[in-house]
């Protein structure tokens, strides 16, 4: 009797959801019976979140995308530059194995020279090559507490190198990586993911987590079957939260990683036979200790300090440079006018030296070691014109380098609240992009080909000791509405002006050069500041809950990019070539459905339009996860990735060839505790 | 066919999808209620003014609050909710602040004595509110700072101690 009452329960509540179907409000039985439960109970409760509207609807006069860890979980995605696919405005493509390109409202290149990167504060963009080698940024990938993509210049509160954007990688504090964690995932393109967390805790302070990674992934798809770009890597680090006091916290983290990525580089040299392509491994190392201090100060005033060291060692095989940082920062965040104003300000500086370690001839840096300072000062004041209505937000950083004496960015940003539900938000905002080790100290040659008289005709940039920052002008703004309990978009409009925008220019005519040797013919050129342009997009991002079970959403991205040589320049082709590097459209649909308390199925479709200059078809792909969860500690996912075809190209190799980006399945076992 | 397929595969979801779990705001209701039940206000000021529990600046709850909360008395005391723009000028025995509350460390400031204040996040305490809830392995966990709970004239039942993730 008692039996048959249970599996009566048991059919009722299978059923409970589809009767809910019909009716329109949320099914809320459940919480009278939720009532009864006791406080342990509850914690216990597995629940589901309702669209992402607590982070997303959070009124930040700024376009911003959170990736959290459950997206990150859900995507299947492997790796970080993947995550940011999810992202409306971002352009991420594959290179190679190990190559991505990823930018932010245009100016895609594989160094996203034009986006400012961080993780965990501590800022991973180099001066070296201006830009991010997003094939070393790794760590546990579900320790990532969430990843900020913010769209727009962010310079005046992250500093130089925010002109197109800021990514934010945020991991989860010690206290929430309790305990042992692996996963384990074998495919066809990722051979083998392995990686193991363990988080203890000393007292209710202190908590900690060590992690080690390994990986090992297969070539991508080569026409000419030179199958040059496998990848292997092992990575281990660990991070400590220590809470003094209720006011005093600190956090210690580091890292330590080496990796091997198969490469092909186009080695030129002034002897025979001038140009080259070799297939080798780049030995790529680094490690960083990253200290934060957060400490309340009286009246609710909160100073935050950070310090960090980072050194990375780059062996490619046609250059090697070894790279150490140093950086001490602060920001004090107070309201000294109660209520109507929060104002923040801070100081910061870096010091960075770059030691060339192995050059060819068509390859050389002048001077080989050479160390870079910044010192920046900020402050920024969040003024409440009607309280919870209206505010505007103004400040500026200014900054001092060794290229550049004085450059401030400024910024003023608008937000209306009118209600909860929606939010309205201008901005007006300057950004600089400052110069890098190879504008100022970097020759390299090309071969052209056979010149006159059978000499060998070659062109280089020389070193250009009067670069200057590239600076940009934008003009953003955007809306965000809670169109229904379960339905929220998102859009913003952009119109960024670019001045002093890298070039590459021919200096004089050709000439007859003795050294090096052999005797040559050489076209003199330089890195400048020729170009000028515009760019004007925008985002759509709407998020759909049908069901409390099903969770849809996407986002359509927009992007006219009009650069052009100005007054004076004699550009060789940047403006194109970067305007070609970049899709007008891209289009993200993701749907998320639980199924029942174990399963998940998960799935994104990606459009990219065309790079059409560059010789790159558009592409329409899938993306799919499904996942199993026995008990409350296993985790069996299947991924796929790029269903769609065997492979397909998304951005233009160089040298050689364009790569196919293949289909890749993979099975991921994950245990916890 | 594929068509009749995808409507098979979305009936199979319906009848599967989230068979029992509850979204994450009934449990956060559910607990509010709880938390009236395990705290003592300082002198409250008349034992039959009703409980007012209020939310300020934008409501993530919907109809889960007025469900839990309906009819629900805490001694002579019926529980009210009750949704506030700002917290400036009402009488409120529990303040929560939703993630989307923008100025939740300027109100927490000046936050009058005798209120529980809950809210969101690791980063409410430090902005000085007393129980934030908190997201863990799809769960709502809840930490405590007792350092405000004790400035702000309120007293918590070890029970909440007890089952809290962490207490500051």
């Amino acid at each position: 009797m008692k039996d048959y009452t249970a599996a009566c329960r048991g059919m009722l509540a299978l059923w409970a959801p589809l009767l809910a179907l019909g009716s329109t409000p949320q099914p809320t039985a459940g919480v009278q019976s939720l009532k009864r439960l006791s406080l342990e109970e509850l914690s216990q409760l597995e629940v589901t979140s309702p669209a992402k509207t607590p982070v997303e609807v959070r009124r930040v006069p700024m376009a911003i995308f959170v990736i959290t860890s459950e997206d990150i979980r859900r995507s299947g995605v492997a790796s970080i530059p993947e995550a940011l696919r999810l992202a409306p405005g971002v352009e991420v493509a594959r290179i190679e194995g190990s190559k991505w390109s990823v930018g932010i409202r245009g100016f895609g290149s594989r160094l996203s020279r034009s986006v400012l990167v961080l993780m965990d504060g501590r800022t991973v963009y180099t001066t070296f090559f201006a830009g991010t080698y997003w094939e070393v940024q790794d760590t546990v990938l579900e320790d990532i507490d969430r990843i900020e993509v913010i769209r727009g210049p962010g310079g005046t509160v992250w500093g130089p190198n925010a002109v197109n954007g800021v990514i934010n990688i945020i991991t989860k504090r010690a206290a929430e990586t309790q305990g042992s964690f692996a996963t384990i995932s074998a495919g066809n393109v990722w051979n083998g993911i392995l990686q193991y967390r363990y988080g203890g805790k000393a007292g209710d302070r202190l908590h900690y987590r060590v992690y080690g990674k390994g990986f090992s992934r297969g070539p991508q798809h080569h026409s000419d079957g030179r199958r040059f770009d496998d990848w292997r890597g092992a990575q281990t680090g660990f991070r400590l939260d220590w809470d003094r006091t209720d006011t005093s916290k600190l956090t210690f983290q580091g890292d330590l990683y080496k990796q091997e990525a198969g490469q092909r580089v186009n080695l030129v040299s002034y002897t025979q036979p001038f140009t080259q392509f070799v297939e080798a491994d780049a030995d790529l190392s680094g490690g960083n200790l990253n200290l934060r201090w957060s400490q309340t100060l009286r009246r609710g005033a909160v100073l935050q300090l950070q310090s960090f060291y980072d050194r990375t060692n780059r062996l490619e095989p046609n250059f090697g440079e070894r790279r150490d940082t140093v950086d001490l920062d602060f920001v004090v965040r107070e309201s000294p006018w109660r209520r109507r104003h929060v104002v923040s300000w801070g100081a910061g500086i870096r010091a960075s030296n770059g030691r060339a370690l192995e050059v060819t001839s068509g390859l050389t840096f002048d001077p080989i070691s050479r160390t870079d300072h910044l010192l920046t000062g900020f402050l920024q004041d969040e003024i409440s014109l009607v309280p919870d209505r209206l505010s505007l937000t103004a400040g500026t950083k200014i900054l001092r380098t060794n290229f550049e004496p004085f450059a401030i960015e400024p910024s003023a940003r608008l937000l209306w609240t009118p209600n909860a539900s929606q939010t309205v938000w201008a901005a007006v905002t300057r950004a600089v992009r400052t110069p890098s080790r190879v504008e100022h100290d970097f020759f390299l040659s090309g071969y052209i080909g056979s010149g006159p008289g059978g000499l060998p005709f070659f062109g280089r940039f020389d070193a250009n000791r009067d670069f200057k920052s590239e600076r940009m002008n934008g003009y953003e703004a955007g809306a965000r509405q809670l169109l229904r309990r379960n339905l929220f978009v998102d859009v913003a409009f952009f119109h960024n002006r670019y001045t002093d925008l890298f070039s590459q220019d021919i200096t004089g005519s050709a000439f007859v050069e003795q050294t090096p040797l052999s005797t040559h013919l050489l076209l003199p050129l330089r890195f400048g500041n020729g170009l000028e342009g515009a760019a004007t997009g925008g985002e759509i991002a709407p998020e759909w809950r049908p069901r409390e079970y099903w969770q849809l959403r996407g986002s359509y991205s927009y992007l006219a990019l009009d650069l052009r040589r100005g007054p004076g320049s004699l550009d060789i082709g940047t403006a194109p070539f970067t305007e070609g590097s970049s899709p007008a459209h891209r289009v993200i649909a993701q749907s998320l459905l639980q199924l029942g308390k174990n399963f998940e199925l998960d799935a994104t479709a990606r459009y990219v339009s065309a790079l059409a200059l560059r010789g790159v078809d558009s592409y329409t792909t899938v993306d799919a996860r499904f996942g199993w969860r026995p008990t409350a500690s296993v985790d069996i996912s299947l991924v796929g990735r790029n269903l769609l075809q065997p492979h397909h190209v998304e951005f233009p190799a160089d040298p050689g060839p364009n790569i196919g980006i293949r289909r890749a399945l993979f099975v991921r076992l994950t245990l916890v505790r | 066919m594929p068509f009749r397929r995808y409507i098979t595969v979305l009936a199979l979801a319906a009848l599967l999808g989230g068979a029992d779990a509850p979204s994450e705001y009934d449990v956060k209701a559910a607990f509010l209620l709880n938390f009236t039940r395990f705290v003592e206000w300082a002198a409250a000021p008349s034992p039959d003014a009703s409980l007012s529990v209020c939310v300020i600046g934008g409501d993530p709850f919907g109809q889960a609050l007025d469900q839990t909360l309906a009819g629900e008395v805490i001694g002579n005391r019926r529980i009210t909710p009750r949704r506030l723009r700002s917290l400036e000028g009402a009488s409120c025995d529990v303040a929560y602040f939703p993630h989307a509350n923008r100025d939740t460390a300027r109100s927490l400031a000046a936050m009058p004595p005798r209120v529980l204040t809950v809210g969101e996040g690791e980063e409410f305490l430090r902005d000085g509110g007393m129980i934030a809830f908190v997201m863990e392995n799809r769960r709502v966990r809840f930490d405590i700072n007792m350092a405000a709970v004790r400035q702000g004239g309120v007293r918590l039942s070890s029970r909440l101690l007890q089952v809290a993730r962490m207490v500051k």
